[in-house]
């Protein structure tokens, strides 16, 4: 496929415009939340505790004596939490866009699948039976929930490809009804554990606090590989939207593409679940904002998604942990709260702005 | 009596006989009206309490069977020395071990059919936890007691109100008598070291993911400051919050009690090896249940944080 090379340099030249524009609105929310929270720092310690640790120029930052308490809690308190949030709203974001186009669906999102039914069993196995830790730092939910997320995703992915030919509808349909069974167990074992009903509860809200870099490590291989190969995919996707016939004529195999990318999304899901419970909206709100700002071709819509995802989880995070400080509130709450009214803040200005 | 003393021996013997015989007659009968007054009395003899719901409970005395549907219910009961009346029990009651073996009638949901199927005297409950249970079991006519105590001298009271339905005061007072006294000695060695010391900050973390702990108006927040220690979570407005854990950087406990996580686990976790309770040791963990419970082993609980926050100051 030959594009029209004037169209084509302005495209490119618009897609790089919006892409850096987001990743600096990303790094701006990235320090902005590195720099407030429950305790309150001054600024100045903030920027110097921050850039004293970036090679290069570390040596034109004054140490400005900034006490050893401030210097955890930035660095090993807050900063692995927003990288999370971003690691985690980048992969539901970026699942959520490639879904919704993967299924032509607009309600598609990243539990669409079944993975985030997985991962509640597997977490919630994991909080009732007191499963033991093997790793620092790590408790045993994140990993069960991992691995029973990834058993869903296989189940899932067996179950819809018994005929061969993978139709997208028994790929959704073997994924509601996987995650209807999952939902069913689950309530079976919060039901007959009735002492760890309020924990589990609050991982299902889903929540990004007490996180350190354990759990960092453990999302981001899972998360960058899964972005990289949807991100590569992505000018397939566009064909694969047109339908199977006019893909195949176009030069794309659909049926080992869609495989590929359903389980790219998948294995980014199931990372991001286990580490952050089941935070909602995310994986909806943002690549529906993100598609009517830039447009549905998903070269742009994936990364500009995932990005995106990183902005928005960061700031609900941020208003999260400091609204009722010391106490903090679920994210998933804080995004619902705050995605659904803008979600139709967008819709509307898109409406009038049609007519 | 004279007259018939002057008589010959005989006669004597022979009145002798027949007046003994009358005195026992009369002895048997009184004794006989007494005792049917007494159980004629019973039937009659109930007792209405007011309890937590601000309900009336009307039960009858005395009590023969009684179901217990919360742990703390249970430790109550038996404390009182009423195990063997209590027929039925929640799969949580696990204390005292005799509990365990006792027939279950729920976990989270009570199984009202199975209750209904005992028909107990008395049930008692736990009033914020299970008002639909509570509503359904009073609409079919079984009483039922609810207990709510929020702090350490609601739950003595409980044990007297329990005691006054089931009809065992004496072992309520006895009881509450005992724990009240031991509430006082611990008072006592806890304000001493404070004098000595001041008083420790300490962290509870109720759970790691997410951090959560206990907040203002639960019972380890108040055991914690009748132990001596300052709760560094007082100020988080709710009883079970989620938590800050740059909060918990910042206020730099001395102390950190876990009730489900391993000591190891938070003594791992790298954004915590400034604070103080990591730095020394001071990390333990106490049964939940000796801290959460609203029965009479929250007074063990004390003397184990007392232990904790002021160690030696229980000798």
């Amino acid at each position: 496929m030959k594009p029209d090379p004037v169209t084509h340099s302005a495209y490119r030249a618009k897609r790089k415009k919006s892409l850096v524009i987001l990743t600096i609105l990303l790094f701006a929310a990235m320090v902005i939340a590195a720099g407030v929270g429950a305790v309150t720092i001054p600024i100045a310690e903030v920027a110097s505790i921050l850039f004293r640790r970036i090679p290069y120029i570390s040596k034109y930052i004054p140490n400005i004596g900034a006490q050893d308490v401030y210097e955890t809690i930035i660095l090993e308190v807050r900063l692995p939490r927003i990288l999370l949030a971003v690691i985690i709203g980048g992969a539901l974001a970026g699942a959520g866009a490639t879904l919704q186009g993967l299924f032509g669906n607009p309600l598609a999102d990243p539990y669409i699948m079944g993975i985030s039914s997985g991962a509640a069993l597997g977490a919630t196995i994991a909080i009732s039976y007191k499963l033991p830790s093997f790793f620092p730092g790590l408790s045993s939910v994140p990993i069960a929930a991992f691995l029973a997320s990834i058993a869903t995703m296989t189940a899932v992915y067996f179950l819809a490809g018994v005929s061969g030919r993978v139709s997208m509808d028994t790929y959704l349909l073997s994924g509601v009804v996987v995650s209807s069974f999952l939902w069913a167990v689950m309530s079976f074992i919060m039901m007959l554990s009735g002492d760890s009903l309020r924990e589990i509860m609050m991982w299902l809200m889903g929540s990004l606090s007490n996180k350190g870099y354990a759990h960092v490590k453990m999302a981001f291989p899972y998360v960058g590989f899964g972005i990289s190969v949807l991100l590569v995919m992505a000018r397939d996707l566009n064909l694969i939207c047109l339908g199977d016939d006019e893909a195949r004529h176009l030069g794309v195999d659909p049926e080992p593409a869609k495989r590929i990318i359903m389980l790219a999304s998948s294995l980014v899901t199931a990372a991001s679940v286990s580490v952050g419970g089941i935070i909602g909206f995310v994986g909806l709100i943002v690549p529906h904002t993100v598609r009517m700002v830039l447009g549905p071709d998903h070269r742009l819509l994936l990364p500009a998604s995932v990005i995106a995802g990183g902005i928005f989880l960061v700031s609900a995070d941020t208003v999260a942990r400091t609204l009722i400080a010391p106490s903090e509130i679920p994210v998933g709450v804080i995004t619902a709260l705050v995605g659904a009214p803008f979600f139709f803040y967008v819709l509307r200005r898109r409406k009038m702005s049609e007519s | 009596m004279d007259a018939n003393r002057c008589v010959g021996d005989s006669g004597f013997r022979m009145r002798s006989v027949i007046l003994k015989g009358l005195v026992f007659a009369i002895i048997i009968a009184v004794f006989g009206a007494m005792a049917i007054g007494v159980s004629i009395d019973a039937e009659e003899r109930g007792i209405t309490v007011i309890d937590a719901l601000g309900s009336e409970v009307k039960v009858e005395l005395p009590v023969q069977t009684i179901v217990s549907i919360a742990p703390s219910n249970t430790e109550i009961l038996f404390a009182l020395g009423l195990g063997e009346k209590v027929i039925g029990v929640t799969e949580a009651c696990d204390y005292p071990p005799d509990a365990k073996s006792k027939p279950k009638v729920g976990q989270v949901e009570m199984n009202i059919e199975k209750i209904v199927e005992m028909s107990p005297d008395l049930v008692v409950a736990v009033a914020s936890m299970q008002l639909p249970a509570i509503q359904t079991l009073s609409r079919l006519g079984i009483p039922v007691l609810a207990l709510d105590p929020k702090t350490i001298q609601d739950v003595l009271d409980s044990i007297v109100l329990v005691g006054k339905v089931t009809g065992t005061e004496e072992a309520a007072r006895l009881l509450t008598q005992k724990l009240g006294k031991q509430i006082q000695d611990i008072q006592l060695k806890a304000a001493k070291a404070v004098a000595e010391e001041g008083r420790p900050r300490v962290f509870v973390e109720v759970w790691d993911d997410p951090l959560m702990t206990a907040g203002p108006g639960t019972f380890i927040d108040e055991l914690i400051r009748i132990a001596g220690g300052e709760n560094i979570s007082c100020d988080a407005g709710m009883e079970w919050p989620e938590f800050s854990a740059e909060v918990v950087v910042q206020r730099d406990p001395d102390v950190i009690i876990t009730i489900w996580q391993d000591v190891d686990n938070v003594r791992m976790r790298p954004a915590w090896k400034r604070i103080s309770a990591v730095k020394t040791g001071r990390i333990h963990k106490v049964n939940p249940d000796i801290l959460t419970r609203p029965g009479p082993r929250l007074v063990e609980g004390l003397s184990e944080l007392l232990e904790i926050i002021h160690p030696g100051s229980l000798d």
